[in-house]
């Protein structure tokens, strides 16, 4: 899902299946890493630095309902997307 | 006075038989059979024909000193690997680790190490007990509850017919336990009852049940339940020195941060946690120690923390931001 951001945050309210991986990415040319907080329902932090597209194993084993993005102010868009499956380091 | 014979019931009273410990490969029950072993110091694999049986299996074993290991019924051992030379029910395993070459044309058999006490490998810590191939047979369901002292490598990493049953309770000297991705093997014990334990590899096995405390095993390196919900590993995570990679994703282990460790020199490879147990004091405490050590993100770089665990807390606030801008992927409870 594409998801618009306002100061580098964003709140999303919505059903999210459980899943075992994520993607984001951004579409804008970023010249520094930047560093991402996604949290899901209000408790769960994935924090990291996003230097270019990233595949994310997170087996929450819960249906979201609400997703917080916080990063720099400069980010715009990003393009989440959720997987049944876990992704395969190395692949 | 009246005895059993007088009253005709005599016929309903078991008559005494000796224990014949001689082993009957053809007849006796495979449980019957490792006891019979047991007594004669021992160790059998049972073999499995698979498919037409015209394919070779190469089964790696090692002692500490060589000995015979003989294959009963259909079985047999060939030099090469096509099965074609050397045909024999007998070989030798050396003190390297030694491939066996064997083909079963059906039904079953079993191969019979003489000197159970010797066994060191089922394989090595780089290479599978069995390297299975087409219509060659299988490890069927190899028991290791047995006194097997000198056993120091169990490895079986990969999703194949081939699987093994039992406790490791009496592997004293076991090193490294590695069936990851094998799913059909059924391991339980205590990794109390294996001091030596450096590497325990039983990702992606959902049969697998071990429990006991990394406490007792200093030289623990590696430690991979991911996916295995059924073993409950407790202990100090700050106590295992040596050890990089923490993988319990899906298993909610009881694990603990209390002794702090300031030498996470080595490069951290994974550390994920779902414990009751591991308070907000040490959650904070384990980022706030990984961040001062050091230690540069490399390979997995995942510190995942959420789950059982308690939230952070602003106490680690700056360690957190500090590791996410050396490259960490940081999961965890929010405060």
């Amino acid at each position: 899902m594409k998801i618009q951001l306002k100061d580098g945050t964003a709140v999303i309210k919505k059903e999210i299946p459980k899943f075992k991986s994520f993607s984001l990415e951004i579409f804008q040319k970023i010249e520094n890493s930047i560093p991402f907080k996604i949290i899901f329902n209000k408790s769960v932090v994935a924090h990291f630095n996003f230097t270019g597209s990233i595949n994310f194993n997170l087996d929450l084993n819960e249906t979201v309902n609400e997703l917080s993005i916080e990063t720099d102010k400069s980010i715009l868009e990003i393009e989440i997307n959720f997987f049944e499956n876990e992704f395969i380091e190395g692949a | 006075m009246y005895n059993l014979r007088h009253l005709g019931l005599y016929k309903n009273v078991p008559k005494k038989r000796l224990f014949d410990p001689t082993p009957n490969y053809e007849r006796d029950s495979y449980s019957l059979l490792q006891y019979k072993s047991h007594l004669r110091n021992e160790f059998l694999i049972p073999l499995k024909a698979d498919g037409n049986g015209t394919g070779v299996a190469t089964i790696y074993l090692q002692s500490t000193e060589s000995q015979t290991i003989n294959i009963t019924g259909a079985g047999r051992f060939y030099t090469n690997a096509q099965g074609t030379t050397g045909e024999s029910t007998s070989a030798v395993v050396g003190t390297s680790l030694t491939p066996l070459y064997v083909k079963l044309n059906e039904g079953s058999c079993y191969l019979v190490l003489t000197k159970a006490d010797k066994l060191s490998g089922l394989g090595s810590s780089s290479v599978n007990v069995i390297t299975e191939a087409t219509n060659a047979p299988i490890i069927n369901g190899c028991n290791l509850g047995y006194n097997l002292p000198n056993i120091i490598n169990i490895r079986l990493a990969a999703n194949t017919k081939s699987f093994f049953t039992g406790s490791i309770d009496n592997c004293h000297n076991l090193t490294s336990l590695n069936i990851n991705g094998n799913l059909l093997s059924v391991i339980t014990g205590s990794i109390d009852s294996c001091p030596s334990l450096a590497y325990v590899l039983i990702s992606g096995n959902k049969l697998c049940a071990l429990i006991g405390s990394i406490d007792s095993c200093p030289n623990l390196i590696w430690l991979n339940t991911s996916g295995n919900t059924l073993s409950n590993i407790s202990g100090d995570i700050g106590k295992a020195i040596f050890c990089n990679f923490f993988n319990c994703d899906g298993n909610t282990s009881p694990l603990t941060y209390v002794t702090r460790r300031s030498n996470w020199t080595s490069s951290v490879w994974i550390i994920h946690i779902s414990s009751s147990l591991m308070t907000t004091e040490m959650v904070d405490n384990l980022f706030i120690d990984i961040d001062s050590s050091g230690v540069p993100a490399a390979n997995g770089n995942r510190i995942n923390v959420n789950g059982l665990c308690a939230p952070v807390s602003d106490a680690s606030l700056a360690a957190r931001n500090s590791l996410v801008t050396k490259g960490y992927i940081l999961v965890y409870n929010n405060a």
